[in-house]
């Protein structure tokens, strides 16, 4: 062996070491879910869009004994269509059926839309089912409260669909954040830009009304509360605390074409610390996507759901691992790559090879819920947790229409 | 009247662009937009440099064991096996390792490849039964580079026939066409192969073109393709080579695998087109239609 070479290997251990010693410390390792023990029957209601992205999710766990039972929809093509393409499973047309027909617990997926959801979801919870709602969980406070209540009625598991909180990249960086590392937090900021008009187009045009409701004012929540309010989330579960107010402003910039619903907005959020989180999201400009920021005296946090960064501030304590860390540069700024599974890959000289998610952030909402239903944990995301992240986007919302500030109580969220 | 709808996105490594034509301009824009938000979610499913797309996961976990995958996904790797074997072997998707140790993808190329590289569809088993997936070797790589913009042009015009569309046109940059109908005043969509020196016009009419062009070059600047066979690049004349079929999908694999000498009449019922360097000006074009050689280029070809 020659000295360069055995020079490179011993550094090559020092990395792998280091970051190995560091992800033991702080990083969760992502693995395959274990085997359940039974299999868990999953039925999905609602083979839309986002029920199809939770097939596809759903396929991922059929080596842990997860198996699609039964899907539920209301739209008879789109029914057939997902029924052909889980091998096995049964097709409902309602709900109430397929709680009739099927006996077991199993893990039900609520993925209609907002305004559906209570229908539904008190529903199976007043069957004692295992449910996992899409959030927002509705489009009311009524109806949020409705499904709340019912929740904590039932014998069953509820988990709302709230992703930053079991994304393993969102977990990691909370715990930076819990730490020193951000230090003192001075100010937050979020986004959600794409360019879309948030129309889909229907073959039968008697159905896009129904298909476009997040474009009918009376039943969607906009920006705020359909986007929004996943990205509120995210800081008040970093900070453990929730704001006092909201106040909004927007309006249709670019889709002229009719719709009611604003296609920019902005909100402003105001906790009792005097700090901020300015948000602001808009479908005519897709610069910089979906991410959530925060500023704080060390460093600040930057979060895009299948990635995360940690910018250093200069005078901020070095820590030993940081020497290996993986980094990218953005203009004159040099983030350290939050990775999820850095320990495995680490161990395998492959650090690099773990920027970014191994699945999408759904996945890891999805498992949450399954290990909830089928080998008992306890998951992360309460009843509550849904509630309260519901209602920031309702009442952001409702800044929006209104022009008003809203004010947030304790009262409201409890 | 006959209004176009026009939408254009960013995936794949290049630019998906659609035209719709309908009686009502909105809902053309609309239907041409909706196209594209699935190129970009096949991008998000296919692209092996996101890494929770299904193909980065196989890469990841296909060697150690069945590994499930989406419908769409399962159905496209079908496909490239189906012709990786009527091609010979010329059409092959995990030929990645090699292209980058040849330095066929930028990077120095390496002086042993390709020893110690393990490429090959015969070691990418599909369970049809389970819709999954297994590397019989743990080197094994996929790369849908050759083929994944077709199979999204095929998705998107699904959804858009689904729809109810009668009348579109899509491209991926320049390697892949799909047309819907042809327009209200045309018997196709007309569309130059290459922009090489004589290259035919195929009027497309519910047809799709893929066109491939040999891009590496090795240490020496020559033009080199990639034998999937040897696993070694070697020289050609060869400047395009062009197949129109029914699937966009095909159509790019083909054209793949004819650059990489498959003959020229083994795609029939196909047609396709091959230009041949002569000189550094000129090329020569050879065609084929319906697996019969030499026929006329300028032509309206329509699904079969």
């Amino acid at each position: 062996m020659t000295e360069s070479s055995n020079v490179l290997d011993r550094r090559g251990f020092l990395v792998q070491a280091a970051g190995a010693a560091t992800a033991v410390a702080i990083m969760p390792v992502l693995g395959a879910m274990p085997r359940l023990a039974e299999t868990l029957p999953v039925v999905l209601v609602g083979a839309g869009r986002q029920g199809r992205a939770i097939l596809t999710e759903l396929d991922k766990f059929a080596g842990a004994h997860v198996s699609v039972a039964a899907i539920v929809d209301t739209d008879k093509s789109r029914l057939d269509g997902a029924v052909r393409r889980v091998q096995g499973a049964q097709g409902f047309a309602s709900h109430g059926e397929a709680i009739e027909k099927l006996g077991f617990p199993g893990a039900w997926i609520v993925a209609t839309p907002t305004h559906t959801h209570r229908a539904i979801a008190t529903d199976l919870l007043a069957a004692n089912k295992n449910v996992y709602c899409e959030t927002p969980l509705a489009h009311t406070e009524e109806d949020a409260r409705a499904i709340l209540d019912a929740a904590r009625k039932s014998s069953g598991v509820f988990v709302p669909a709230l992703e930053g909180r079991c994304n393993p990249i969102y977990r990691l960086a909370r715990t930076f954040f819990r730490s020193d590392s951000v230090r003192d937090l001075i100010s937050m900021r979020a986004q959600s830009h794409q360019k879309t008009s948030w129309r889909t187009p229907a073959s039968d045009p008697s159905r896009e009304k129904a298909l476009n409701w997040r474009l009918d004012k009376d039943l969607s929540l906009g920006l705020p509360g359909e986007i929004g309010m996943h990205q509120f989330d995210v800081f008040c579960w970093y900070r453990d605390s929730y704001p006092t107010s909201v106040r909004a402003s927007g309006g249709v910039l670019f889709h002229k074409d009719g719709r009611e619903v604003a296609d920019t907005i902005s909100c402003d959020f105001a906790w009792d610390d005097g700090t901020r989180l300015h948000y602001d999201a808009t479908l005519a400009n897709s610069y910089q996507g979906k991410h959530e920021i925060l500023h704080g005296s060390n460093a600040a946090i930057k979060l895009a759901w299948s990635h995360g960064w940690m910018f250093k501030e200069s005078d901020a304590p070095t820590q030993g691992w940081e020497v290996y860390a993986n980094r990218q540069q953005f203009h004159n700024d040099e983030g350290i790559t939050l990775i999820a599974d850095a320990t495995k890959l680490a161990s395998q000289g492959k650090l690099k090879e773990g920027v970014g998610l191994p699945n999408p952030p759904l996945y890891y909402a999805l498992e949450e819920f399954i290990k909830a239903c089928g080998a008992g944990a306890k998951p992360a995301v309460t009843p509550e947790h849904g509630y309260r992240a519901t209602l920031l986007g309702i009442l952001a919302q409702r800044a929006l229409v209104t022009g008003d500030t809203i004010r947030i109580t304790k009262e409201m969220l409890a | 009247m006959t209004a176009r709808g026009a939408a254009r996105t960013a995936a794949m490594g290049t630019y998906f662009e659609v035209v719709v034509a309908h009686e009502d301009q909105r809902r053309a824009a609309l239907l041409a937009e909706h196209a594209c938000s699935i190129a970009l979610d096949l991008h998000a499913l296919w692209s092996p440099f996101e890494r929770s797309s299904a193909i980065a996961r196989l890469n990841r976990d296909a060697a150690a064991g069945w590994t499930v995958v989406d419908p769409q996904t399962f159905a496209l790797l079908s496909l490239c096996r189906d012709v990786w074997e009527a091609s010979g072997g010329r059409f092959d998707i995990t030929v990645g390792p090699l292209m980058r140790a040849w330095g066929m993808r930028g990077g120095p190329a390496r002086p042993d490849a390709p020893a110690g590289i393990t490429w090959g569809m015969r070691y990418v088993e599909l369970d049809a039964a389970s819709r999954a997936v297994r590397f019989a070797r743990e080197e094994i790589e996929l790369d849908l580079g050759a083929i994944g913009k077709g199979a999204a042009l095929d998705a998107m015009a699904t959804e858009l026939l689904s729809l109810g569309v009668e009348c579109a046109f899509m491209h991926a940059g320049t390697s892949s066409a799909l047309a819907i109908g042809s327009p209200p005043d045309a018997d196709g969509w007309r569309v130059r192969i290459s922009p090489l020196p004589d290259a035919p016009v195929a009027a497309l009419r519910d047809a799709s073109l893929g066109v491939s062009s040999p891009s590496g070059r090795t240490a020496d600047g020559a033009i080199h393709i990639l034998d999937p066979r040897s696993g070694r690049p070697v020289g050609t004349d060869l400047a395009c080579a062009a197949v129109v079929c029914e699937s966009a999908a095909a159509a790019d694999a083909w054209s793949t695998a004819l650059l990489a000498g498959a003959p020229i009449d083994t795609v029939a019922p196909r047609a396709a087109w091959l230009a041949r360097r002569t000189n550094a000006d000129t090329v020569t074009w050879q065609s084929s239609v319906g697996g019969k050689l030499g026929v006329d280029d300028d032509r309206v070809l329509e699904r079969a």
